[in-house]
């Protein structure tokens, strides 16, 4: 059977935490990419947001809606012509010890001339009072093929050690 | 699921604007469970329009869903009983902003059995209205062997979009 579900590049953050994880130089050779992400960022709070760019775009030319729910509550919001594709809440460094928040998202059809869809979910599960799960449609408005994926946290924070980042290819032949 | 041997492409399909409907057919009965992407956009007159799924060709309310929505200020749950069509999500409408595309990814599990009724849990996004997540029943114990995804109501499918089955085999 063919290998359609391939591992293209992988990050693990080592001992002086690091301001991104960043995918470079993505093949054209698959359909759809995966990315299956681990993060604890720098920030005192139980949650860390996590963010990604493509290919370098820092313009305003993400669009997405979230659901989130706190344990106690489900919300939605989102943003409009932005410069940042908002994956929700992972964990921060006030969160429980060694607990790190996992997600993923999903592109399809990363190389096409279209507009790139991203379908997001995200969970910082901690056993503690209060955390977060999202569910996140994103849009970005760049016609290019996505070459480069950055993946960081918002404002000066950082990923701390032992976050990990596995990019996958997946092909529809 | 890493392991490339296990999620094998199975068909895929590319619209070229004149329909508004797409069906897997033929499906073999090979693996465990299905997993669905889909990337579109329709040419219908509106900011978005509900993605459906019809199952085995059938249309006589064997189907039902429970659905969690964002729309950028509220969050919501519905579903529908009765029905034949089940919603796995939405693509943006000829009323959303130029050129944005939506997806569905939905996964029906275990469809090859002829003992239970079928489960199928999906993602919605068309990020310029929604995002969403379904859970969906197929009240029969007949093998899957078809497919169907369908715009709710008018529009086709623009050209471009897209739809593609994978089989995902657990041993």
């Amino acid at each position: 059977m063919p290998n359609t579900y391939t591992l293209i590049a992988s990050s693990t953050v080592g001992a002086g935490g690091a301001s991104s994880i960043d995918f470079t130089s993505i093949p054209a050779t698959y359909t759809d990419l995966l990315v299956v992400h681990s993060l604890r960022g720098t920030q005192t709070a139980v949650y860390q947001q996590a963010r990604i760019q493509f290919n370098g775009d820092t313009g305003s030319n993400y669009t997405y809606k979230y659901l989130e729910g706190s344990g106690a509550s489900a919300y939605s919001g989102g943003g409009t012509s932005t410069s940042t594709l908002v994956l929700g809440n992972t964990c921060g460094n006030g969160a429980t010890a060694n607990t790190f928040g996992n997600g993923q998202f999903y592109i399809p059809n990363y190389t096409s001339s279209n507009q790139k869809s991203v379908s997001v979910e995200t969970c910082a599960e901690t056993n503690a009072s209060t955390q977060y799960m999202d569910l996140i449609a994103g849009l970005w408005t760049g016609t290019s093929a996505i070459t480069s994926i950055k993946l960081y946290p918002d404002s000066t924070y950082t990923w701390l050690q032992y976050s990990t980042a596995y990019l996958y290819g997946i092909k529809n032949s | 699921m890493a392991a490339g041997s296990t999620y094998t492409p199975i068909a895929t399909f590319t619209a070229s604007g004149s329909a508004s409907d797409y069906e897997f057919t033929s499906i073999p009965q090979t693996y465990t469970d299905l997993v669905i992407v889909c990337n579109g956009r329709t040419a219908n007159a509106v900011t978005e329009q509900a993605i459906q799924v019809y199952l085995n060709n059938d249309f006589t309310g064997l189907g039902s869903f429970t659905e969690l929505r964002g729309d950028g200020s509220s969050a919501t749950s519905s579903r529908v009983t009765a029905t034949s069509g089940i919603r796995v999500g939405y693509f943006p409408g000829a009323s959303a902003a130029s050129g944005a595309m939506g997806q569905c990814l939905f996964s029906v599990m275990n469809y090859a059995n002829t003992t239970t009724y079928k489960t199928l849990l999906a993602r919605g996004g068309a990020a310029t209205s929604s995002t969403t997540a379904d859970v969906g029943l197929f009240r029969s114990t007949s093998a899957i062997t078809r497919v169907g995804i369908a715009t709710f109501g008018a529009g086709n499918y623009v050209a471009g979009s897209t739809f593609t089955l994978y089989g995902i085999a657990a041993a």
